[in-house]
């Protein structure tokens, strides 16, 4: 392929949803809108496909990347450019295949909203931001692709924002990542200024990744410094430990929303941050706290999801734990391990958010496990759909969650042994879960007021092509994709294996011990025990710790405020004293009193002495001349 | 060319005076525009690869005092006169329905872009401060006598006596520095390098730090955004809080290269202390106007942190720090100055439609006025640094260049993008969503007219964010320029 077409192609895949955006913003038709977003999302998709195989005849260290100057500042340049490697073109192909599937579903899903348009516009909005984010090649252009999917993920979870929750969600889900997004945003800056460069990669060797980083900051190498500033941006967006509490409430948004943006892509992308900027966590040595953090959350959200009773949540803290799996894939195994895991989670989770998303349409909009029950025979199609991707995740043998788990495991077994017994335990527990919320959803009678039917075929057709995907892929792109990416070392021992099915047999035994023959929806749970129910807390810790000081920080700089009031305020009534002692002592009593009306009165009364014999008596006049002129003979006589 | 630029709305205010009261808002509207497309014209022909002044006039005014009539364009002011120059018309528009003595109001406006144009375009102190202080006689009048509530008297007192004790330090600076060089010329003044005492600085920096403003001096400014009628509160917060960041480029890094160096770091802890006082104060206000004048309080100083980097210098850097962080600050101007004066205009539209402009008195606007949501939303995604919008490409370029010479105090700062988003999200959840307020039910959406005077800003907003280079060319040379 020629290096013109491959770079319209490049621009192409993101541009075309971008263009539907654009287009779809004004419409009111919502058929139309959605015709438009599905034949834009089609071409990103055909284009997509066609990058992935162009990527695929490239060797290891290849890789095609095209410059578009965007800013040049001083000396500094900075331009947007794209880069096509195995990792874009895998991750290109899955975001628009998987996207043009939930495109689809969602034109039957959305049917009757009034504001249909407006949802397509946002989802292509959306899938124009990942793909930019997916392709960009350049760490700012990244960012701000990264920023973009954050905001309609925004929109798209308050999508319905005549409900206060939906609305709380999606700001909940806004500031939590933004937190991420501002160690990510330093990291950036930190690259920019050590590297000089915002570039990942280009030919002359001299990308941000291409380059040897020496130095050190507070001590640590710069490498490690800026490798775990961006890692907060991924655990902000991937929903990480301490930083997970968006994304159960993200649930608020419609199930197709879910599916997209809350399951498959945009929480991948904290992941595909990562493998994108493997080298600098190689060099910087931070790959164990990657694979801790994944460890850790992985475990706490399997257990927290046995708690719940929401269909949505169950599956939303299943994704934080599928997430975190896929941390630990890359901090053990490298990047081909984690993504692989990425890929294949990718479609049965799309595939299970959609099945839910089927479940609750048949249901009349009743998300409540306790509520439903006895499914499988009214939607034979949904359950064995849903099923098929209870298994993926489930790791159960064969099925495509299996073989990239075991990758995971196996990786974790040979570099870091506590966090394979982690990402074991927390195996055992998605079993148990997905076992629990199966037997409360498909089997018995139904226990909600309607009653349910099987979705439209406009629905049904997509789940059923994603459980093909679901059950098969693995197998059949194992080999080529951990050959493709960049992969660690390490060798796969019968123990693994043994644990990896132990766990995903023992899970989903234990679950049907424990459900079996309940009266579920009506007797207590066993698992949903306080703690779980309230998911640990979290929301009610941080609103005591984090909410205080942000409070009290709020309290001070009013508090501040008022201070610089009340001494304006002191300084006025100075002014005022100041300007009162000069008017009265100094000008009325000074001024006016003694040296101005004090003179002229002194004038007066001498004036006036001197006026009262001039009162125009004649006699006294007389009297005076007479007076006078006696003491003026005096005068000339006597002297 | 430049004089006719500033002089056109002067004309305009005296012909008001002829023409009966019903023409004043037509000929106001027809001053602003001319000075807009002469603004436009000039930036057209301006030459990006040239680095002095152009379009420069220079006609001796005072010999004995050394005072000449001196104006003229380069990449320091390019920008932020055609900033000016396109609000003036559209505050104009935004007050066609003005009704109360519509001549002395729209006198006193054209007399305030006159005084702006003039401020941007000055390059003589003499006649700079006469337009510096020409800028605050009609926003008092504006503010007294057609502002809202009862607190619109004591807001524009404060308003200009602030101002005024700024000016009077700065005018005591400038005469000392006049007896020391014998010139009022920025441009000799800057090329001299006179050292002088740190109080003459000190002085015409209190100046500035008032206009700003950069706390602890910025009292003055919530009560007067919150008073002053919608049309001039959009030239407040778009082009006025301007005057003092655009005294910084023109005067502080110029002429006292040496001075801004050494208080360089006091001046970027004042300027992180009001990025974050602005944005946490605005988190408690409740008072949409007030709300905003913070935030622009917040979002101005920014730029007062990228002029700080300018005075720090370090060794073997790999970006260009100073370029940087100008051209982020130059950028910055004009992107808050957009955005800000949108949102003032549109919370200046909810007041008028409803008489109301707290943040809780409303609910569920999204679903009753779809159009204005979405503007709105526009504007206040930019003010929050969304990217491919104007505000981030701006502050990134503030924060890549601050970070490279002082990466502590840029870290603190980023702490204020987080409180951004926290308040300017709550101001939309609260205005936009969750059920419709029944009061407001029947609220009208944007207007043909309304949607017009949005258009040109929101159309900049996006241009300046996806391709800044557009608007950053001007300064380009500029850049290489200043040591």
């Amino acid at each position: 392929m020629s290096t013109t077409t491959l770079t319209l192609i490049l621009t192409l895949i993101p541009l075309l949803p971008l263009l539907a955006a654009t287009l779809t913003c004004g419409l009111q038709n919502g058929r139309r809108a959605a015709a438009v977003a599905i034949v834009a999302m089609l071409g990103s998709c055909g284009l997509a496909i066609a990058a992935l195989i162009e990527s695929w005849g490239m060797s290891e260290a290849q890789r095609y990347t095209n410059d578009i100057p965007w800013l040049t500042v001083g000396e500094t340049s900075i331009s947007f450019d794209f880069v096509l490697d195995p990792l874009t073109g895998v991750m290109a192909a899955m975001v628009t295949f998987i996207g043009l599937l939930i495109f689809i579903y969602s034109a039957g899903y959305m049917k009757d909203d009034q504001r249909m348009a407006r949802f397509f516009c946002y989802l292509s909005l959306f899938a124009a931001g990942m793909l930019g984010l997916v392709l960009a090649n350049s760490l700012l252009l990244l960012f701000m692709c990264w920023e973009i999917v954050g905001v309609a993920s925004y929109l798209l979870i308050s999508f319905w924002n005549h409900k206060p929750e939906a609305a709380a969600a999606g700001k909940k889900a806004f500031i939590v990542t933004r937190i991420g997004d501002i160690g990510f945003l330093i990291g950036i800056l930190l690259a920019f200024k050590t590297t000089g460069t915002l570039t990942l990669y280009n030919e002359a060797g001299s990308g941000m990744l291409q380059q040897d980083l020496t130095g050190t900051v507070f001590g640590i190498s710069v490498a490690a410094v800026i490798s775990l500033l961006l890692f907060m941006g991924a655990v902000g967006k991937s929903g990480q430990l301490p930083l997970h509490v968006w994304l159960p409430d993200a649930m608020e948004g419609p199930t197709p929303v879910s599916a997209l943006i809350h399951a498959a892509t945009m929480v991948a992308a904290g992941v595909f941050l990562v493998a994108r900027t493997f080298p600098l966590f190689e060099v910087g040595g931070t790959l164990p706290v990657v694979a801790w953090v994944g460890a850790i959350t992985a475990l706490v959200a399997a257990f927290i999801a046995l708690g719940q009773y929401d269909l949505k949540r169950i599956l939303a803290y299943s994704t934080v734990s599928q997430l975190g799996l896929m941390m630990v894939g890359l901090g053990v195994g490298g990047v081909s391990v984690g993504m692989f895991h990425l890929l294949t989670h990718a479609f049965f989770k799309a595939l299970l958010f959609l099945g839910a998303g089927s479940i609750i349409h048949g249901c009349h909009e009743e998300q409540d496990i306790r509520k439903m029950g006895g499914l499988a025979k009214p939607m034979p199609v949904t359950t064995i759909a849903y099923l098929c991707g209870t298994l993926a995740l489930v790791a159960f043998p064969f099925t495509s969650g299996f073989f990239s788990k075991d990758e995971i495991l196996a990786g974790a077994w040979a570099t870091n042994q506590p966090v394979f017994w982690i990402a074991a335990a927390a195996s055992l527990l998605t079993a148990l879960y997905m076992t629990r919320q199966c037997l409360y959803v498909f089997p018995g009678v139904h226990r909600g007021e309607h009653t349910p039917h099987e979705s439209p075929r406009i629905m049904t057709v997509p789940l059923v092509i994603l459980a093909l995907f679901a059950l098969g892929l693995g197998g059949l792109a194992k080999g080529t994709i951990l050959d493709k990416l960049p992969h660690l070392d390490y060798e796969h021992t019968t123990i693994v294996l043994a644990v990896s099915i132990a766990v995903a047999l023992g899970g989903i035994a234990l679950g049907w011990l424990i459900y079996r023959g309940r009266a579920l929806g009506q007797a207590a749970d066993p698992l949903a025990v306080t703690p779980l129910v309230r998911k640990l807390w979290f929301d009610e810790l941080y609103a005591a710790t984090v909410g205080r000081l942000w409070a009290l920080a709020i309290v001070i700089a009013e508090q501040l405020n008022e201070l610089l009031l009340f001494i304006r305020d002191l300084a006025v009534l100075l002014a005022d004293r100041i300007g009162n002692a000069f008017a009265v002592g100094g000008d009325r009593k000074l001024i006016d009193t003694l040296a101005f009306d004090g003179m002229c009165n002194r004038l007066r009364s001498a004036g006036h002495a001197v006026t009262r014999p001039q009162n125009g008596f004649l006699p006294g006049y007389l009297r005076l001349i007479a007076l006078g002129a006696v003491a003026l003979g005096i005068l000339v006589f006597w002297l | 060319m430049i004089t006719a630029l500033t002089l056109a709305p002067v004309v305009a205010a005296v012909l008001m005076l002829a023409l009966p009261e019903a023409r004043a808002r037509a000929v106001a509207l027809v001053g602003a525009l001319v000075s807009l497309a002469l603004a436009v014209w000039m930036l057209v022909q301006f030459d990006i690869t040239a680095a002095g002044l152009q379009f420069s006039e220079k006609v001796a005014w005072i010999p004995a005092l050394g005072v000449d009539y001196f104006v003229g364009l380069d990449g320091t002011n390019a920008l932020v006169l055609l900033l000016s120059a396109l609000l003036a018309p559209l505050a104009v528009a935004a007050s066609w329905q003005h009704t109360d003595r519509p001549r002395t109001y729209f006198a006193l406006l054209s007399l305030l872009f006159t005084g702006l144009f003039g401020t941007f375009t000055a390059l003589n102190f003499f006649h700079w401060f006469l337009y510096w202080e020409l800028v605050l006689v009609p926003s008092f009048f504006l503010i007294k006598l057609f502002g809202k509530g009862g607190e619109r008297h004591s807001a524009a007192l404060n308003f200009v006596l602030f101002t005024v004790l700024g000016s009077v330090a700065m005018l005591i600076g400038f005469l000392f520095l006049h007896q020391q060089t014998g010139t009022f010329d920025f441009i000799k003044l800057a090329e001299k390098g006179v050292p002088v005492s740190p109080l003459i600085f000190c002085a015409i920096l209190a100046g500035l730090w008032v206009k700003v403003p950069l706390a602890p001096l910025h009292i003055w400014q919530a009560p007067a955004y919150a008073a002053a009628p919608t049309p001039v509160a959009m030239l407040l917060t778009g082009v006025m809080s301007k005057m003092g960041v655009y005294g910084f480029l023109r005067i502080i890094v110029p002429i006292f290269p040496e001075q801004l160096k050494q208080h360089a770091g006091t001046l970027m802890a004042f300027a992180l202390l009001t990025i974050l006082w602005g944005a946490f104060v605005a988190l408690r206000q409740t008072d949409l106007k007030r709300l905003l004048a913070f935030s622009s309080l917040n979002h101005v100083a920014y730029c007062v942190l990228g002029v700080g980097a300018l005075g720090i210098t370090a060794d073997g850097l790999k970006v260009d720090a100073h370029a940087l962080a100008r051209q982020g600050v130059i950028l910055q101007l004009f992107a808050h100055g957009l955005a800000a004066a949108g949102l003032f205009y549109l919370v200046g539209l909810l007041e008028e439609r409803t008489g109301l402009r707290g943040r809780n008195d409303f609910g569920g606007l999204s679903a009753v006025t779809p159009r204005f949501a979405a503007v709105f939303f526009i504007l206040t995604f930019c003010s929050l640094g969304l990217p491919f919008m104007a505000g981030f490409a701006a502050e990134f370029l503030i924060f890549s260049g601050t970070f490279a010479v002082a990466p502590g105090v840029t870290v603190a700062a980023t702490l204020g993008l987080l409180a951004t988003a926290v308040f300017l999200l709550t101001m939309l959840q609260r205005v936009f969503t969750g059920p419709v307020n029944e009061q407001n039910k029947s609220m009208p959406d944007l207007t043909r007219n309304e949607i017009l005077i949005l258009t040109p800003i929101i159309i900049l907003v996006f241009w300046a964010g996806i391709y800044p280079a557009t608007w950053l060319e001007f300064s380009q040379k500029l850049t290489q320029l200043i040591p």
